[in-house]
């Protein structure tokens, strides 16, 4: 019985990723990210809000300068982490702390590390870290697995929910590469420039049920930072109040 | 000292104020507890432990394209030696003024006044922080200085060009007497590259110290998990303690051709574990054979009181960047989050505030030791003002006739509260 409902389940599967194609499937990634970023460069300013046991237990701001080929810089503008930045480029990354003016190398494992990882932060987009293909139908929803193609994502696994109809991401649960389920993603929908989007995604942390994150998209609006941000070696430079 | 923090109290009402300013203040008390013992170069110590109680405020003021870094420090609040007397110290780490120029049609960026430039690559030591060193790990209360420095650097597709003329000569806090007979002016260039997933830099540097210095480090990001660094430093001169003969004192000298090579490798997984372990040579310490001359001439000229108060300048050694030539570090430290993903503290919170780390620095020639633990718990985070309490262990261990081992300093313990608004 055990291996009949196995087989079934398996010929499920291969029927519903063959009724969509890769080309619609890498598609409905594309219309979700859009629901969360749109602008090829932009400038992201979001609060985030760590609970703990449903109490507010502190809060972040980060302004994100990104661009394509998964480069964006972060810069912390909460008062006790004034002055950090880190710098993406595809799978490098540096981080720059507070006084200090030596950029520190760190590895994809050590960006993944932090309260409020940076990743959750600074990707707004699936299309460009992940491979994806429709793992299950339903008339409201659509259910993709996106597998990482990049040394620097997040999550080594997602499997995503996207409205049958719209593609607006629903939930995303969000795996380690140990395996474990590490987070359950919550998008809230809203409205921005007279467009609906994503306006706040809820992190449920799945390792420590107590903890929860609310990353707020406070303003998203098309920038596009001078070559020279995207430059290691600049990151030192103190003149960047105006970020 | 009643001026200084008239001044501080100003500058956080401007803050509350000026927009067009941004103001990041840190202080720190540190209460420490130091274990002594007889050291070999220097006798006995008056004291069986000292204990004390310092102080510092600092803050980062930035805006209209200046930087400055202000130090309020207050050593010796409260102590146990008689001898030792409170110091207040008010101290410019930086000041500096950065902005734009084009330079035969090429956009520069330019840096002019005191800074805290370091090129260095590594966590121990760095051998490419060639302008004002930095001294490494501290446990307790620390204030950088940076150095005069005018810069111009130029950004292309690869990384950067700078030029640079630096002074390290301009600073308020007593340094040792090897530290004031290196303090240097030059200048030099850097060239700086990102290619793929490997950083590398080029320096050269001449100055009157030196009188020349060529430099170079890479850094490369295996996998996920795994980075590699390393570094070489050769300078034309160097000024080290040379030993003389039985009845003269060590003194100060200048040699020739010095150089530091340091290879580095990095691990981290993603529960939060992070090691670095590191090698480094110095060619300017003292070699084996010079410390055990050192520690048979102090025993010899101790039996004879006309010549006791040769021994101590033999303690000079101990100003080196570097105390012996070869140097193996293991660092280890553990995200404060990897706590959740273990089920014995799963359900301990307040075990996510607490960032443990360990540093053990080994010296393969004499089998010293310098083992230092340093834990840290975050007790308040509101996103506006922090709070952390940091327990720091120093212990000085190993073959019981090694340097580090017999230091007069055996033991630290220090208490620091720290926190940032």
């Amino acid at each position: 019985m055990c291996s009949f409902l196995k087989k079934m389940g398996i010929t499920l599967l291969v029927f519903v990723s063959a009724s969509a194609s890769a080309n619609d499937v890498q598609q409905m990634v594309k219309n979700a990210d859009n629901y969360r970023q749109d602008y090829l460069a932009a400038k992201v300013v979001s609060q985030v809000s760590l609970f703990k046991n449903d109490r507010l237990d502190k809060t972040r701001q980060y302004h994100v300068y990104t661009r394509p080929n998964r480069e964006s810089l972060v810069v912390f503008k909460s008062q006790v982490e004034a002055g950090q930045k880190m710098l993406m480029l595809g799978d490098n990354y540096w981080l720059l702390m507070p006084k200090s003016r030596r950029p520190i190398r760190i590895t994809p494992m050590q960006k993944l590390l932090g309260e409020a990882s940076v990743g959750d932060i600074s990707t707004l987009t699936w299309s460009e870290d992940y491979q994806a293909t429709l793992v299950a139908q339903s008339q409201q929803t659509n259910q993709l697995r996106l597998e990482s193609v990049t040394q620097g994502a997040s999550y080594e696994r997602i499997d995503l929910w996207l409205d049958a109809k719209t593609d607006f991401p629903i939930k995303a649960d969000l795996y380690l590469r140990s395996g474990k389920l590490a987070k359950q993603a919550l998008f809230e929908q809203g409205e921005r420039d007279g467009q609906t989007r994503v306006v706040s995604m809820t992190l449920l942390d799945k390792i420590q049920p107590a903890k929860k994150t609310l990353i707020t998209y406070q303003q998203i609006t098309p920038h596009e930072l001078e070559e020279k941000y995207y430059n290691p070696a600049y990151l030192t430079r103190n003149l960047d109040s105006e970020l | 000292m009643k001026r200084l923090w008239g001044l501080f109290v100003s500058l956080y009402a401007l803050g509350l104020n000026a927009q067009e300013i941004a103001f990041e203040w840190d202080w720190m008390v540190s209460a420490s507890s130091i274990q002594h013992q007889r050291f070999v170069l220097l006798g006995e110590h008056q004291r069986h432990d000292t204990q004390a109680l310092d102080a510092l405020l600092d803050v980062e003021i930035s805006g209209y394209n200046w930087t400055g870094l202000l130090a309020a420090k207050g050593s010796q609040l409260l102590s146990n030696d008689s001898a030792a007397e409170y110091e207040g110290e008010l101290v410019v780490q930086e000041l500096f003024w950065q902005g734009e120029a084009t330079l035969f049609d090429l956009p520069v960026d330019l840096t002019a006044g005191k800074l805290r430039l370091d090129w260095g690559v590594g966590y121990g030591y760095r051998p490419l922080d060639i302008f004002k060193p930095y001294r490494r790990n501290p446990v307790g209360i620390q204030v950088e200085e940076g150095a005069l420095t005018v810069m111009g650097s130029y950004f292309d597709m690869q990384g950067d060009w700078s030029l640079v003329v630096s002074d390290s000569s301009f600073t308020q806090q007593a340094g040792s007497k090897l530290e004031e007979a290196t303090e240097q002016t030059g200048m030099g260039f850097r060239r700086y590259v990102l290619m793929g997933e490997s950083e590398w830099q080029v320096l050269a540097y001449y100055d009157n110290v030196r009188h020349g210095l060529v430099g170079t480090s890479l850094v490369s990001v295996l996998d996920p998990a795994w980075a590699v660094h390393s570094s070489a430093l050769y300078q034309r001169q160097y000024v080290t303690y040379q030993h003389n003969a039985w009845y003269q004192p060590v003194t100060l000298d200048t040699q020739d051709h010095g150089y530091q090579v340091l290879l580095g490798v990095n691990w981290a997984n993603e529960i939060g574990n992070n090691i670095i372990v590191e090698y480094w040579y110095d060619s300017r310490s003292w070699s084996q054979s010079q410390w055990d001359q050192a520690s048979e001439r102090v025993k010899v000229l101790n039996a004879q009181g006309s010549t006791r108060a040769l021994t101590r300048s033999y303690a000079q050694g101990l100003e080196s960047a570097n105390l012996v030539q070869h140097n193996l570090l293991f660092h280890w430290t553990l995200d404060a989050n990897a706590w959740s993903h273990w089920e014995w503290s799963n359900h301990l919170t307040w075990l996510n505030r607490l960032t443990p780390t360990v540093d053990l620095l080994y010296s393969p020639q004499d089998g010293g030791v310098v083992a230092t633990q340093w834990l840290d718990y975050q007790a308040y985070d509101s996103g506006n003002a922090s709070f952390n309490i940091e327990m720091a262990l120093r212990f000085m261990s190993g073959e019981k006739d090694s340097i580090y081992a017999t230091l007069s300093d055996k033991s630290m313990i220090f208490i620091n509260f720290k926190g940032r608004f």
